[in-house]
Parts: structure tokens; sequence; C-alpha cells
């Protein structure tokens, strides 16, 4: 565990740097400065009951933060976890220390999701003060949880992306994001159930009470799965287990050799 | 199988697609210290990545100390290894750098800062083990990544050019701290392309280019062999036609060529007895009117060596 904290401690402190720390600033403040503008929009309560309002919020929320911001701030730090110490040629350095690659993966997952849970946490607190919900503290709940959840699963996702790929680690996991998790997040077939978005918008609807509007329209139905709280959490915890595993494995069976071409 | 041996390949080769890094190398190798000698692109750098379980051999069998290095803790907890490129974060410390490599190890906070201190100390970075590794010399980085490499104590030490970058007085302190390695007990692989510079400190070497081992032996055995090799040597002085005359009169050189350069003539002369024809040139420029600007050897004599020895090893001599 002394190299678990190493790595983690070491991680947080080189990830301390301008630019990730305004990038941190931007998805914090990211929701918050949106939440403040569709506020400003002329008639945008007028007509609207409570209880969507509530589900506006909510859904709003549900897209802004555990949606956007988490998978972000995860995506900057996991995806190039490999690449970075290519790059600066490190990798060789922590390979050669006892279980370096398990350690090396496993601190900077967590550093992902720290990076990406504090963001978004705080970037929910400040957007759930701005709003006008009428239950703000179950929104508010909901969404930390699945913020949670997101970086917890999208960290190991992206991780591994930059395992199989470290030179094009960014560009593979937006990719990915987009092909897996958008498109066939939302195909109404078995393949949906595999998707990290799935799960987390089960667990919205179950955990926020939506309008009918929205809960009871069958074009939506498709989206969520009627299993319980736990299944759909144990699924991604599962799927979580699975991506860090391959991510590590995979790593400890690449040949990442930084010798030069000329020095063979 | 050699239950005693620290190093065991078996028929290796490496292939990095179709290109060869180490081609059927069959070794072994008792506890010591060993010079691992060849020109750029021999070789080295992949032999010393299959012994620390970086690559995998594409056909063959790699033991170090009776284990297979690829992923295998137990192994790295008992070898240190510092590679021959200048990777480590230029942001933080030295101190900070090898603390953290230690922790990686499974050494507490505490113990690897202290552990990660005398080492510095003993490499010689007593002065600078608190700047940030950006502001580093060349020779500072090299004592850094050494300090790194002996740091938990390990039984193997596996080197790829630890000298070079290093002034005179840098060598002359690695080297010391590597006889003190040595004179241990403990093992070490030292892989270069000067020959000199490992002479101080073993008497074992190991040739290898092409991706193939060439020969093997003591100090002496090979120089013998490079005793047979040309060596040329360039040379930048006021009256060229007239120093070549010389070494070509007192038969100090095999062939000596003249080109007239804006900064004085410049004489390529090859020779098989390098350290006489310097003596002979030392005594020109103190009694005679002779004046010597600048003095090298073309750093390629190793390279004529193994180029010999593979055409050697093909039939061709």
């Amino acid at each position: 565990m002394n190299a678990l904290r190493a790595v983690f401690i070491h991680e947080w402190r080189r990830s301390l740097t301008a630019g990730r720390i305004a990038w941190w600033l931007v998805m914090a403040a990211f929701p918050a400065v949106l939440t403040l503008l569709i506020r400003t929009i002329p008639g945008f309560e007028r007509g609207v009951s409570v209880g969507e309002r509530d589900t506006f919020w909510a859904i709003m929320f549900y897209a802004l933060i555990p949606c956007v911001c988490s998978a972000l701030s995860v995506l900057l730090t996991a995806g190039p976890a490999v690449a970075t110490e290519l790059e600066q040629r490190t990798w060789v350095y922590l390979a050669t220390r006892p279980n370096g690659i398990f350690w090396l993966l496993l601190g900077k997952y967590f550093v992902a999701v720290t990076w990406g849970v504090t963001a978004a946490w705080t970037g929910v607190t400040t957007a759930i003060v701005l709003s006008n919900a009428e239950s703000p503290f179950v929104i508010w709940r909901t969404i930390m949880a699945l913020s949670l959840l997101s970086c917890i699963s999208y960290s190991a996702v992206y991780l591994l992306v930059g395992v199989v790929s470290p030179k094009r680690a960014m560009v593979f996991c937006v990719v990915y994001t987009a092909v897996v998790e958008v498109v066939l997040g939302i195909i109404p077939a078995m393949v949906n159930r595999l998707t990290v978005q799935f799960r987390l918008r089960s667990l919205l609807v179950q955990w926020v009470e939506l309008s009918e509007k929205v809960s009871q329209n069958s074009s939506f139905s498709y989206n969520f799965g009627d299993s319980s709280s736990l299944t759909h959490c144990v699924w991604l915890l599962t799927l979580t287990v699975m991506f860090l595993f391959l991510a590590i494995k995979l790593a400890e069976r690449k040949e990442y050799t930084t010798a030069s071409e000329g020095d063979l | 199988m050699f239950t005693t041996s620290m190093i065991h390949f078996e028929s290796v080769t490496k292939l990095y697609g179709k290109v060869l890094g180490v081609n059927d190398i069959t070794l072994e190798l008792a506890p010591g210290a060993y010079g691992l000698l060849g020109p750029n692109g021999a070789g080295k750098s992949t032999m010393l990545n299959l012994l620390t379980g970086q690559l995998l051999p594409s056909r063959g069998t790699v033991k170090v100390l009776g284990m297979n290095p690829r992923n295998n803790p137990e192994l790295m907890r008992r070898i240190g290894f510092c590679p021959g490129f200048e990777g480590m974060y230029s942001s933080i410390s030295g101190v900070d750098w090898v603390t953290y490599l230690l922790q990686m190890q499974g050494v507490n906070r505490n113990q690897a800062r202290v552990k990660a201190m005398d080492c510095l100390e003993l490499t010689g970075m007593r002065e600078g083990m608190y700047r940030p590794i950006a502001s580093y010399s060349r020779g500072m980085r090299q004592r850094t990544k050494l300090a790194q490499a002996i740091a938990h104590g390990p039984e193997l030490l596996i080197l790829d050019e630890p000298l070079s970058g290093l002034d005179p007085v840098g060598r002359s302190q690695m080297t010391d701290v590597l006889k003190d390695w040595i004179t241990m007990g403990r093992s070490v692989i030292i892989a270069t392309h000067v020959l000199h510079e490992v002479e101080a400190l073993t008497q074992s070497f190991l040739l290898i280019s092409g991706g193939r081992l060439l020969a093997s032996g003591t100090a002496s055995e090979v120089h013998e062999l490079l005793f047979k090799v040309p060596m040329e040597i360039q040379i930048r002085c006021s009256n060229g036609r007239d120093l070549a005359a010389r070494v070509l009169k007192d038969e100090l050189a095999d062939s000596a060529r003249v080109n007239a350069t804006s900064l004085g003539d410049v004489v390529l002369v090859t020779t098989r007895n390098a350290s006489h024809l310097s003596q002979q040139i030392s005594k020109w420029v103190q009694h005679e009117d002779l004046k010597i600007f600048e003095m090298r050897t073309a750093d390629d004599s190793l390279q004529a060596l193994f180029n010999s020895l593979m055409k050697i090893h093909r039939g061709e001599l």
C-alpha cells in the first residue's frame, strides 16, 4: 500500500498545474454558469408546474454533470495515464518496481476519480443553489451519487482506452464515448445495457421522481432499466472492476519500449 | 540448468517487427561485474530490456537470478536498473524522485526519504538534490539515475551508459561508487560503447554487435582484438603536411591524409599504436615548432573492431 499511496500523492502533486486547475475550474463552474443563463431566459418558468420544473433540473444536471463534467474531467486524467509516462520516458523506472504497473495504474485511476468527483460535486452544489428546484436536496443527493459512479466507471473505461492506444488516447476516449456511450447507449437492444450511461440513467429515474410526461413516455422507456438500484450499482462496479483489470493486465503484457530507434 | 547463474540466455532472439534486436544469443553468466560492449544499435539496450522484463523474447528463454524477469515482483526487488535515456519528471526534485521510486519498492515515506538522501549524497548530489530536475545538467541527471538504481540495495545492478555525460571528476566519483558496489560482492552489468569507461570496473566483457554476441573475455583479450584493428586519429595542427610526413617516416601510422581547412590543417592518421603516436606528438609539441589545436579519436575504434568481428563471424575474414 506504500506504493499506491506514493503514486496517489505524487500524481496529485504533479497534476496541480495551472492548466489542470483551470480545467477543473471550468468543469466546476460550467453547470452553475449554465444554470444562471437558463434562469435568465425570459418566460422560462411561465406555465411550468413544480414537478416539471424539478424534472427539468434533474435531467439538466444529470446531462451536465455526470455525463459531461465528470466524464471530461476524468478523461483528461485517466486517458493519458500511460502516454504521459511514455512521453516523459519514466515508464521503465516505474515498471521495474515490484508490481509497478499495477500500483501506477491504480494510483492514477484514483487520482482521476478524485479530480473528477471534486469538480462534479463542486459543480452540482453551486448549480443547485442557483436553480429554483422545489426539492433541491433530492436532486443534489442524486446527482452527487451519479457523479461519483460516473467518475468511478469512466475513469476505468478511459484508463483501458489509454492503455490500448497510448499515442491517441484522448481521441480514442472521445470516439469511445461518442460511439459506445452515446450511440450504443440509446439503441433499444441488449447492447445498451452494457454501457455506463444506461445504468446511470436508470438510477436517475429511480432516485428522482420525474414528471409523468417523462417517466411514462414510451419512447423513453427503453432507455431505463427496471432492475433495482442495487443491481444497477453492482453492474457499474462490475464493469469498473472488469475495465480496470483489463487495463492492468494489458499494460503488463504490452512492451512499451522506450529505447530510441537507433539504440536497440 | 545452472542454479548459481546470475543471467541465463538460451537461444534468445528479439524481433521488433522485421528488425532484429538480438539474434540467437546463448549466454550464462555467474554473479560478478560485466561490461556489455557494443556500438550504438548493437542490441545492448534490447538485452537490458530483456533482462529487466520490459521486453519478451520472440524466441528463447531469459532467466535472471534464476527467475523469469517478466512481471516478476520478487525479481524487481532484487535488481536495480539505470536506463540509458534521461527520463525523469522535470518539475520535481531529485530527492523527491528517488524517494518516490523507493516508495514504489514498498519502503515507507520516512525511510525512503532518508535512504534517498543517503544515495544522492553517495553519488555526489548533496548540493543539487533539492533543486528541480529541470535545472540539472546531464551529469547531475546521470548521478540521480544511478542513485535511484542503487537506493533499494539490489543484488544486481543493470546500467545502460551510466557514465555518459559526466565530466572527468564525475566519472571518477561514479567509478568509485561502482567499484565499492562491486567490492561489496554485488553484481553489475554495464552497457557502454566506450571500452575504457568500464575497464576500471571490470575485467569481464561481452562484445555485442548486430544483435549477436561476438566475443567475450577479459580486458586484455579485448585489447588484443583492438590492437589488430587500426585506429583513426584526427589532429588539427599548424603544419599538417609536416606532421603527416613525420608520422609516416617514423612508422607511427599506416596512413596519413591532410585536409586544409579555415581552422588549420586536419591530419587524419590511421595507426595501430595510438599511445606511442600520442607520446611522440607530445615530444614534438614540447621540443619542436609544432602547434596542436585539437586531437581526438574518431571514437569508432570499437566500431571497427565490431565490424572486423562481424566479418569474421560471416566468414569474410
